[in-house]
């Protein structure tokens, strides 16, 4: 699907394949996961246990679902499957987690992206009204599973900060709050000098603090969710892309290096990092972005004592990349804008310390030592999706 | 959406998956998505950058 890279238009594969069209070129390609030049965090890699080991896909074998793509979708679903005695075959094409699972920012947080109301215009009231409420307790399953399952991904679980940047933004928060108060749920607006005790910032009049929330390991996360699906009996084959999905006796065969695997039941949890050729019009749904991470070397004993000392990530209400975090070892996270589409680019590594140097002045620029990427899959309506794309 | 693939997966009806069904579909737009996001980005940016400086002023004020 698509073209490589930038820039220069190339034929678009989909219709050489089909017979009577004639090539149509792309002028303006979007990148082509699942390519990624940028390996997994080495930062949370110091402090992820090692990833679990994997089967070697063999032969052909059958299995009740094939699950290609072992990211926290694909081995949450995996790992859900085995509690129900349903077994099921994980085929990552790289190692786990190797997606967008393992180069998040690290916050586990109970909203979407829209808010309720304009998810009930989208949705319906009803639909929204599901969605809404199950991501309400979403942090409540993920440290849920965590504990249960003793998954150890430095969890912290004080509640996000989000901090009113404009009187837009704080209007925005008051309504948040409000919103999930009548809900119950523990939410609470912080003047500017409860704000600036948690955070030491001076720079926002009002913040939000949902307890609900926290922050993990993100690569340590999903490894667990895979040692917890192989210890609950699921198949995980890393390094193993799926090359081919095709129709047969028994529902379906998904095809990888030499080996098939032929299930009923077929899950693709590839997201951002979708081969558009795998099924067709698939990987036209979304919109693959480049989303950037810095982490600093530590900050002396001072700093580290004024900033963020309550534990929680800071995010506020601007429109991109505004999260900041403070790690157990005094390292300052930062979600970093950059080039949206470009796979070899860096981040505005000079923008994040304006932006820093805004929120504390005194703190002096930063060292980045650790520096990440990745796609993130945006989607056309910034709602993430659920497709049935065939029935047996 | 794990814990409601697996659900569904194990007989569950669509009516309890928390994110609705929907068909796959490619957006009309799509040949142009580069250039539009691109903007739409440079556009957010500069809406975050003005809010900063409107925010300076406040303060200095």
């Amino acid at each position: 699907m698509g073209a490589r890279g930038g820039g220069s238009a190339t034929p678009h594969r989909g219709d050489a394949a089909r017979p009577g069209r004639a090539v149509r070129t792309r002028l303006f390609p979007l990148p082509f996961p699942p390519e990624d030049p940028s390996p997994i965090p080495a930062y949370f890699e110091t402090f992820a246990p090692p990833a679990p080991v994997t089967e070697k896909l063999e032969g052909d074998r059958h299995a009740d679902v094939v699950i290609v793509g072992g990211g926290y979708t694909g081995l949450s679903t995996a790992l859900h499957l085995a509690e129900r005695g349903i077994h099921s075959v994980v085929l990552e094409a790289r190692d786990i987690g190797w997606g967008e699972s393992s180069r998040a920012f690290g916050q586990v947080v109970p909203y979407l992206k829209h808010s309720p109301e304009h998810l009930a215009r989208q949705l319906g009231h009803e639909v929204a009204e599901r969605l809404v409420d199950a991501t309400g307790r979403g942090p409540d399953l993920v440290f849920g599973l965590i504990e249960k399952y003793g998954i150890e991904c430095s969890v912290v679980r004080n509640g996000l900060i989000f901090g009113a940047h404009s009187p837009a933004g704080l209007k925005t928060l008051h309504a948040r709050t409000r919103f999930w108060q009548a809900r119950g749920a523990p939410v609470d607006m912080l003047d500017a000098s409860r704000t600036e005790a948690l955070t030491g910032t001076r720079y926002y009049h009002a913040a939000s603090l949902d307890r609900r929330g926290g922050t993990i390991n993100p690569l340590a996360y999903v490894r667990g969710l895979a040692r917890s699906a192989i210890e609950r009996g699921a198949t995980v084959c890393a390094r193993t892309p799926a090359m081919r999905l095709m129709r047969a006796a028994g529902g379906w065969r998904v095809e990888a290096l030499g080996a098939s695997v032929v299930s009923p039941v077929v899950v693709l949890a590839t997201n951002a990092y979708t081969n558009g050729e795998f099924w067709p019009g698939l990987g036209e749904t979304l919109i693959p972005m480049r989303a950037y991470q810095l982490v600093s070397r530590p900050l002396d004993e001072p700093a580290r004592a004024r900033i963020l000392r309550g534990g929680q990530p800071l995010t506020d209400t601007r429109r991109l990349f505004s999260g900041v975090r403070r790690h157990a070892d005094g390292r300052i996270h930062v979600s970093a804008d950059g080039p949206v589409f470009d796979m070899s680019a860096e981040a505005h590594v000079n923008k994040v310390n304006r932006r820093l140097a805004m929120l504390f002045p005194g703190l002096g620029p930063l060292e980045w030592e650790y520096r990440w990427t990745g796609w993130v899959g945006m989607t056309y309506d910034l709602n993430a999706h659920l497709h049935e794309l065939a029935r047996q | 959406m794990g814990r409601d693939l697996a659900a569904r997966i194990a007989g569950g009806s669509d009516a309890a998956l928390c994110f609705p069904l929907t068909p796959l579909q490619s957006s009309r737009i799509r040949s142009i998505t580069r250039p539009l996001v691109e903007c739409l980005v440079n556009y957010y940016r500069s809406r975050d950058a003005f809010d900063d400086f409107r925010h300076r002023r406040r303060r200095a004020s």
